[in-house]
């Protein structure tokens, strides 16, 4: 399968609510992004910011209280049967806790044929037991022999990352949501893991929608694709990995890149650190007005920034963008600004001058 | 006990777990002087036997646990020195927390749900008091202040507050003021930044290093995490299979090692930093601790390996002064790692 | 290795296949002391009391000159009031009571697993309904609500009593099933099921209920611990005119005959009684076993 023949995913104003009246969570607010085929993006964000439940609506697992996830350009929800079918198999999910990611009373064998033998893809049990092979070889268990009658508990955490990536691979998948893969696996063994996944992405045109707290990671496996940082539901900034890591334009994802501790002493221990000005992360429940990060941003402006919630692309840099006004200003788009804030700004200049 | 600054040394410590299984073989021979003024990372992954090293420190091992061989001597405030490993209950029960405190993962049942933060204090107070007359009263409400203030918490917020009404990042926090409370001379901290966010983690790390510039305490980290060791530590010791298999100062392990473990973990580690790394993964699994290998434990994963590793297990020998390593071929690590120094040079570049 | 192709054709038969898996069962259950110790008492007792009445005969012999005599070697657990010897009794009693006991638990559970796996997996409005209806049926007391329909209803087979107490048990069961089904859903491997399409009866049948057959293996057992007591206590009162003699029948006749009353007639109260309770002991000991059997991860060694 080559990169060109996959379709591409695409979020379109996507959102996704929990409870109701007055106990309503916008756990997902308002996300938009289009991953093209054998494409790579990142979701990087604290817990609770939605990254796994933005995975989740992409992946098709969860509807969107409003908005839409669209496949090929059509409204997944509004596919005909046939188109259906296809999307289910051409998305897939991998998730992150290596113990509950397989059923444990099924041993490897069932585990991976339950898919082959629903869709058909096996035509006898002598290519059954061939695919079987070539996918345990595929992510990296060999000899399969000594893997096909294990049961979950029986093998370690990477290496049950590793059957998951291999049943998601069953159905021949154009695009893989991974929900924090390597995270519980030990520091030794995660590059080996994304290295396999990135394998995939080379040679099989897998797209992926990464989901990880930690930056370093999505640095290393989205280097050439891009980065979305997520806070509180919202998508603060978006765009390609090496520029988003390099220059980042929205305070938040300059106070985590600053807070990053690095595995280099003299690096770590001279490097800046952004102070933030409250500790206090606000609840769902109660969050201030205009934009979700002003209590803590080091960059805060009366009025200008909590006026108006900033739009995702209040800083547009060709493909890179982010949800910031005063970054907006300092970047020379004031023009980007809505009318409200830029007036409730000035207003707080004057009455502080 | 060598040297009128060290407060621990450990010679020769060896902790197993009895199990339906087998024995678990968890620590096998770890030794190490800690001066009382230190800060010193064990850094290592599942298996390692880290942990069961940080809490046989405070003798909190579980029941099936047993000290097999070895000492741990501490040398107390008043300038005692005690073993460890024979210790009565009532001589324990004085010694935690009030020489030797251990701080536990900040996850919510660390805390007691039902009582608030002040109680908590008064708890440890009491637990490890003296026997005629513990900190207690408006003391202990001073104290209790005092050390929320070192880390950074409001203690009128606190002080009357449940555990599930605090963040994790303030829990934590919390753990660590419990175990500043008695002022004890070394303070072990079990992955205190794990599980935590990002800006969280932050958040702790300024604390402790705070707190280690400005009293005057021995520091123990267990941890996963080698950024933690290189923000934190002044040395680090590496374990692999219930070992310490690398030791040294902090600028030496991460810059000149030479332990071929210790390179794949600084091989494995993908830093924000800099442009996209060459990264692997060290291969193989992790061990299983109750079916070790014969010689060095590492050699099933290791690229330098020869005959006489799958024989003899070395043990640790100094590669230089205040660095020690347990490989037969530390010199041709050394030489590779520093070979590779024109790469490290480009990195560095980038970091401005 | 080599095995003779006689002796592999006989291990790939039918009867090779029914032998085999007879076997490795046996093995599975003798892993746990406690278990097999408790397979066995039930496995006795359930082979005594179905094929053992065939070698014996269907009228136990009334002699009155043996009016409670107390044990001997004749009469191993004494005679009762009519001189007809008690063991034997016992034996011809046990499979009424038993096969009440285990069609009322299978009726009870059938309709617990269906609805409480329904409830849980589909949610909404069949949820509720069905929780609804679990509720009102709790909320009856089972021993008045019985004996009243007992006096109502024409009760003369057996398949009508345990019907009648199947359709009173299933509740509490439902809503563990449900509370089950409910937690499982949300595993990872679920998930990951209705990712790649597998289907809800893949799902219900093959990643939840799998993961739930222990938990309802376990209250299968108790179910009919509870169904043999429930039957034997409608048979005390009188309420169900079950005209063989079967252990309950045996305790009525023993109370309104006044055996209570003398102690020479201690066995023949406290056969059934014991009889039950040993019955009730071997499920529940064998419920250890059957822990094992269903958990990969809690059988040794493996």
């Amino acid at each position: 399968m080559s990169a060109t023949s996959g379709t591409p995913i695409e979020l379109e104003h996507a959102s996704r609510n929990y409870g109701s009246g007055n106990e309503r969570v916008r756990a997902v607010d308002d996300v938009s992004f289009t991953i093209e085929p054998g494409q790579t993006l990142c979701l990087v964000g604290e817990s609770g910011c939605g990254k796994s439940t933005t995975g989740r609506m992409a992946a098709g697992l969860l509807e969107p209280s409003q908005g839409r996830v669209l496949y090929g350009g059509k409204a997944v929800e509004a596919l005909p049967e046939e188109e259906k079918k296809r999307f289910r198999r051409a998305v897939q999910i991998i998730h992150q806790d290596p113990y509950a990611s397989l059923n444990p009373i099924r041993n490897v064998t069932q585990i991976l044929s339950a898919p082959l033998q629903r869709h058909r893809l096996v035509k006898s049990r002598s290519e059954l037991k061939s695919r079987l092979h070539e996918l345990l070889e595929t992510v990296g268990l060999t000899p399969p022999e000594e893997f096909l009658n294990k049961h979950p508990h029986q093998l370690s955490g990477g290496q049950r990352q590793r059957v998951s990536v291999a049943r998601a691979l069953t159905v021949g998948p154009e695009f893989i949501v991974a929900d924090e893969p390597v995270s519980m696996v030990d520091v030794s063994l995660r590059i080996g893991l994304l290295n396999m996944l990135l394998g995939l992405q080379k040679d099989l045109g897998v797209a992926f929608l990464f989901i990880t707290h930690d930056l370093a990671v999505a640095k290393h496996f989205s280097w050439e694709g891009r980065i979305g940082v997520m806070y509180l539901g919202r998508m603060v900034e978006l765009g390609p990995t090496q520029r988003l890591v390099g220059e980042p334009v929205h305070p938040y994802t300059r106070a985590l890149i600053s807070a990053l501790p690095e595995a280099d002493p003299e690096l770590t221990r001279s490097k800046e650190r952004l102070r933030l000005r409250s500790p206090d992360i606000p609840s769902l429940l109660n969050l201030p007005a205009g934009c979700p990060f002003h209590p803590r941003c080091p960059m805060y402006e009366e009025g200008l920034c909590d006026t108006d919630r900033p739009a995702e692309d209040a800083v547009d840099l060709e493909g890179h963008l982010a949800a910031c006004y005063v970054a907006a200003r300092e970047l020379g788009q004031e023009d980007r600004i809505p009318e409200s804030s830029r007036a409730a700004g000035a207003e707080a200049e004057r009455r502080t001058a | 006990m060598e040297g009128r600054d060290e407060v621990l040394s450990v010679r020769d410590l060896e902790i197993g777990y009895a199990t339906g299984r087998g024995l678990v073989r968890a620590v096998r021979g770890v030794s190490f002087d800690l001066g009382d003024d230190e800060s010193l990372a064990f850094i290592g992954e599942s298996g390692s036997g880290k942990t069961t090293l940080g809490l046989s420190l405070v003798r909190l091992l579980p029941q099936n646990a047993s000290i097999a061989r070895g000492e741990i001597h501490f040398r107390t405030a008043s300038e005692e020195a005690l073993d460890l490993t024979t210790l009565d209950d009532e001589a324990l029960r004085r010694f935690r927390w009030r020489e030797c405190a251990m701080v536990f993962q900040s996850a919510l049942n660390a805390l007691n749900p039902v009582m608030r933060i002040r109680d908590h204090f008064a708890d440890t107070a009491k637990d490890h008091g003296e026997t005629n007359g513990s900190l207690k009263g408006r003391a202990l409400t001073e104290r209790a202040t005092e050390c929320l203030q070192m880390v950074q918490l409001d203690p009128d917020r606190v002080l009357g507050s449940f555990p599930h009404e605090l963040s994790g990042g303030m829990r934590q926090r919390v753990m660590i003021a419990l175990g500043l409370l008695l002022n004890p001379r070394v303070l072990i901290l079990d992955e205190p930044t794990t599980a935590l966010d990002v800006l969280t983690q932050r958040a702790i790390i300024e604390v402790l290093r705070t707190l280690k510039d400005e009293h005057r305490f021995a520091m123990i980290f267990v941890s996963h995490d080698l950024s933690l060791a290189a923000e934190l530590a002044d040395r680090v010791a590496t374990t692999y299979a219930g070992r310490i298999v690398e030791l040294g100062e902090v600028e030496r392990i991460f810059y000149h090692p030479r332990h071929p473990y210790t390179v794949g973990l600084l091989d494995a580690v993908p830093t924000l930093a800099g442009e996209q790394q060459e990264l692997s993964s060290i291969p193989g699994s992790p061990p299983d601790l109750i079916d070790l290998p014969a010689g060095c434990k590492f050699h099933p994963r290791c690229p330098y390996a020869t005959e006489r590793c799958r024989e003899e297990d070395p043990p640790l020998m100094e590669v230089a002064p205040g660095q020690a390593a347990a490989c037969w071929h530390w010199e041709k690590v050394g030489s590779d790692w520093e070979a590779r120094g024109g790469e490290r040079h480009e990195r560095d570049a980038h970091r401005a | 290795m080599a095995a003779t192709t006689g002796e592999s054709r006989f291990r790939d038969s039918a009867v090779g296949r029914v032998l085999g898996w007879f076997a490795s069962t046996l093995k599975l259950m003798a892993r746990n002391k406690v278990g097999f110790a408790g397979f066995l008492v039930v496995s006795t007792i359930v082979l005594v009391t179905f094929i053992g009445p065939i070698f014996l005969p269907s009228e136990v012999p009334v002699d009155v000159k043996e009016i409670y005599e107390t044990p001997s070697l004749s009469h191993p657990l004494g005679t009762d009031s009519e001189g007809k010897d008690v063991l034997l009794q016992i034996i011809n009693g046990g499979r009424p009571i038993l096969t009440i006991g285990f069609l009322a638990a299978a009726i009870s559970t059938t309709i617990a697993v269906t609805l409480g796996s329904l409830s849980g997996f589909l949610g909404g409005r069949a949820d509720t309904g069905f929780t609804w209806l679990a509720d009102m049926v709790l909320t009856i007391p089972q021993l008045p609500l019985l004996a009243v329909l007992a006096g109502i209803l024409r009760l003369n087979s057996k398949i009508a009593v345990a019907g009648l107490i199947g359709v009173l048990f299933w509740p509490t069961l439902m809503r563990a099933i449900r509370a089950q089904v409910l937690s499982l859903k949300e595993r990872d491997y679920v998930e990951s099921a209705r990712a790649l399409g597998l289907g809800t009866p893949h799902i219900v049948f093959r990643e939840i209920a799998p993961n739930m057959a222990g938990y309802i293996a376990i209250n299968f057992t108790l179910a009919v611990t509870a169904s043999m007591y429930f039957v034997v206590a409608l048979t005390l009162l009188g309420l169900v005119p079950l005209s063989e003699d079967n252990w309950g029948v045996m305790l009525n006749l023993a109370w309104t005959r006044g055996a209570i009353f003398s102690k020479d007639s201690i066995f023949y109260i406290m056969a059934p009684i014991a009889a039950i309770a040993l019955f009730q002991l071997g499920l529940v000991a064998m419920n250890r076993s059957l822990s094992e059997i269903f958990d990969p991860r809690l059988r040794r060694g493996s």
